[in-house]
């Protein structure tokens, strides 16, 4: 209760102090103006506008994860073709090999060339190159190839396609030409169908 | 009052509204501490295993090419053909999506006649697999699968079979260099330049990591790529065509001579080789099928006592000390003795009246221990360190041997007189080419190099030095040198040496072989040998031609059409003209009174 008195004792004298001045002051508050009422349009600009912002972000994301399926079947593409390229460099490599091509040449028929001649500017002989070897023995005897390659043996050996001109043997004609092409494959049958790997 | 009341109920409503905020506020960044920063490891790792997809990309070994770039090695994708035994089963079209029913037997046929494999074999491999541990997981069934094969087995869609990349080191030519390119093992180079270079060839190893959607395709922006490294590319000084024709060369003459192997060396003046041909030479695609001897190159790894080929530097050193000019006049008898020493020639004749260069030509033990006799040991052997015996060639190939060379002070009286003629040091065929490259370059020694140069993945081509021009003797003394050699290939008495319209400078030798356990020399084996120069008026080549232990024609004579060979496929294939200068007319013989 003192607490109360103490209070109240201060209170006392404010009211009394502010009373006079009250009655000067009173003044009417000014009128509110009517607040208007929110225009339809403001709702639809902000209702179309979030709608294309949620429209143009689904359309980017989907043409996000599109591209990814896109990018992820040429990736796929991409490593098959690299398979087909290596591959095809690797046969290439084999049968460029020295001694399929010495092989090939012997199989043809082919000898080894005549050396150069050199033509001397002191007089109008020419000087020849160097005389035969001592060796004249066939790259490919009973054994096998004086110089393996193992990679040979797993390649078939190409029949000689016969060529307009060539030598044949006895009671051969130049058929197989046509057998031959069965065996390249038809033009895009070595494009491999992508896939996702 | 109401008022009052009316004031401290707001403030208790603001308190509450304010605590209740904190609290939701002191929640969330406990719960965000303890995810991003107590637990984010053990989150991340949960996530990465859910959808996260790590990938290891092979770098791809690099290739080995000849100085023309014809591919000697080089690495390609091969597939291992791995399944699960404990999956292995029949293929329902309801359930697997398969279009038939696919029985198991009938999918390890289709395999089998892919890979070439027994289908009963594979069953039997499975069925093994699987009493050994029924929830296995995991069995190879084939290796080595071609990009063909790899996707004939994937278009089978067998849902228990696991194709996995294992990229595979081909060799294209075969054994065409095979003694010096080597091999590769199931995980390390074994041999060769593959072994010696592993440096440049190797490649890193490269990841890509990606979060994966459902079906497997990488989402978008999670791609983090560390990009493998290929393995650089290393170009040897050799030429494969010449390769494989002085291989061949050298394997005829080997089965024509019935001999155990031979070596044919040829080097450029420049000191670079341009063929190593050896028979028998491995084939790198199947080390196996060669016998292990065959498997390195032996003209870097056996070095031998080299015989009378090595009289050609004691001769250009004696030049060059001034002790002996080509024309000095001799008497010799077939038999020099000295005390506690005695060397024979090889067969024995009358005394005969040679000039120094006449001893050379007829290969002359006595004349030659003759004509050494004032020259200091010491010296004789600082040349032969100039030529660069006794240690290994620059190359420093796998495996290569430097060849003995004494202390030149604790020779014993015979041995004094023998290394003039190649008996008591050992040298390895490249050495002895690469110091016939010194006589053959006007005196001047270079290192011998087999690698020209590597090429790394980014395009740095690292090439192998030249290195420095050794003068060993003076450019007289190598021209008088290679004219003498001249006539041991028109005078020595074989008409199968001489190539018409060409200057060739060679020596024979027929070195002795000593038994594998030091015990003396084994009568049975010989090592028979021709080495030269050509052309002797614009030095191009060396080629340097040995036979071990043959039966047909047991001595150097029987080198000596292979030696022709050899040269004549060089002036072949690289159009070598014909001498132009006259041949040299050093007397060979003197008579008295002239």
């Amino acid at each position: 209760m003192s607490t109360a008195a103490v209070i109240d004792l201060r209170a006392l004298p404010t009211p009394a102090e502010q009373q006079p001045e009250r009655g000067r002051h009173l003044r009417a508050l000014p009128a509110i103006a009517p607040r208007r009422a929110p225009r339809l349009v403001h709702g639809i600009v902000g209702l179309v506008g979030l709608a294309g912002i949620i429209v143009a972000q689904l359309g980017l994301s989907v043409a996000i994860s599109e591209s990814a399926y896109r990018l992820s079947a040429l990736q796929g593409e991409s490593t098959a073709l690299a398979r087909t390229e290596q591959t095809l460099a690797e046969e290439i490599a084999v049968l460029s090999s020295p001694q399929h091509v010495a092989v090939a040449a012997a199989e043809l028929g082919m000898l080894a060339g005549q050396p150069s001649q050199f033509l001397t500017l002191a007089d109008t002989a020419t000087a020849g190159g160097p005389d035969a070897l001592h060796m004249q023995v066939p790259a490919v005897d009973a054994f096998g190839m004086h110089v393996p390659n193992a990679l040979l043996s797993e390649i078939p050996q190409a029949a000689v396609r016969p060529h307009p001109g060539m030598l044949l043997p006895a009671g051969q004609t130049a058929t197989g030409t046509a057998d031959r092409s069965a065996d390249q494959p038809t033009p895009g049958s070595l494009l491999p169908t992508p896939a996702g790997e | 009052m109401g008022l009052k009341r009316n004031r401290s109920r707001n403030r208790v409503r603001t308190m509450l509204v304010a605590v209740l905020t904190f609290a939701l506020l002191a929640t969330f960044v406990v719960r965000l501490a303890d995810i991003q920063l107590v637990r984010a490891e053990a989150l991340n790792a949960e996530a990465d295993g859910r959808r996260g997809v790590s990938q290891t990309i092979f770098g791809t070994r690099g290739p080995i090419v000849d100085a023309a770039g014809t591919v000697l090695a080089e690495s390609v994708d091969r597939w291992d053909l791995t399944v699960s035994p404990q999956y292995t089963r029949d293929l329902v079209p309801e359930v697997d999506g398969v279009a038939t029913a696919l029985t198991g037997g009938e999918a390890l046929e289709r395999i089998a006649a892919i890979t070439g494999d027994d289908p009963l074999d594979l069953e039997a491999m499975i069925l093994a697999e699987l009493e050994r541990d029924p929830d296995s997981d995991y069995l190879l069934l084939a290796s080595g699968l071609t990009a063909a094969q790899y996707e004939a087995v994937r278009d089978l869609g067998l849902p228990y079979v696991y194709l996995r990349l294992n990229p595979q080191r081909v060799y294209p030519a075969g054994s065409v260099a095979g003694n010096l390119v080597g091999f590769m093992g199931q995980s390390e180079a074994l041999a060769g330049v593959e072994r010696s270079e592993e440096d440049c060839l190797a490649a890193e190893d490269g990841t890509r990591t990606f979060d994966r959607g459902a079906d497997g395709t990488p989402i978008p922006g999670s791609m983090v790529t560390d990009p493998a490294v290929d393995g650089g590319s290393v170009q040897l000084t050799i030429d494969a065509d010449v390769q494989f024709q002085a291989q061949q060369l050298t394997a005829q003459y080997t089965s024509q001579l019935q001999a155990r192997s031979g070596t044919t060396v040829i080097m450029r003046t420049d000191g670079t080789l341009v063929a190593v041909a050896e028979s028998s030479t491995v084939d790198p695609n199947d080390p196996t099928a060669s016998d292990q001897r065959d498997r390195g190159s032996r003209a870097f790894t056996a070095a031998y006592e080299p015989g009378s080929i090595f009289k050609t530097f004691s001769f250009a050193a004696m030049v060059d000390l001034g002790l002996v000019d080509p024309s000095d006049e001799l008497s010799v008898p077939w038999v020099y003795t000295a005390p506690g020493a005695r060397v024979r020639d090889a067969k024995s004749h009358e005394v005969m009246q040679w000039t120094a260069a006449g001893v050379l030509v007829n290969s002359s033990n006595s004349g030659m221990s003759r004509l050494a006799e004032d020259m200091d040991r010491a010296d004789y052997y600082d040349y032969l360190y100039g030529f660069g015996f006794g240690e290994q060639t620059a190359i420093g190939f796998a495996g290569e041997q430097s060849g003995v060379l004494h202390d030149p002070a604790s020779l014993d009286p015979q041995t004094n007189l023998t290394v003039l003629f190649g008996q008591g040091i050992s040298a390895t065929p490249i050495q002895l080419a690469s110091a016939y490259q010194a006589i053959a370059n006007g005196g001047e020694h270079l290192p011998a190099r087999l690698i020209a140069s590597c090429t790394a993945s980014d395009g740095t081509v690292t090439t192998t030095p030249a290195g420095d021009p050794q003068r060993v003797v003076s450019e007289s003394s190598a021209r008088q040198t290679l004219e003498v050699l001249e006539h041991v290939v028109t005078d020595y008495g074989y008409d199968t040496f001489p190539i018409e319209g060409y200057r060739i400078a060679a020596k024979t030798g027929t070195a002795q072989m000593a038994y594998e356990d030091g015990s003396g020399y084994d009568p049975s084996r010989m090592m028979i040998s021709v080495s030269g120069v050509f052309p002797v008026d614009d030095p191009q080549f060396v080629v340097l031609t040995l036979f071990d232990s043959p039966q047909t024609v047991r001595t150097s004579g029987g080198a000596i059409p292979a030696f022709h060979d050899m040269v004549n496929l060089l002036i072949r294939h690289y159009d070598i003209p014909p001498s132009t200068t006259p041949a040299s007319d050093v007397p060979l013989e003197w008579t008295a009174g002239e």
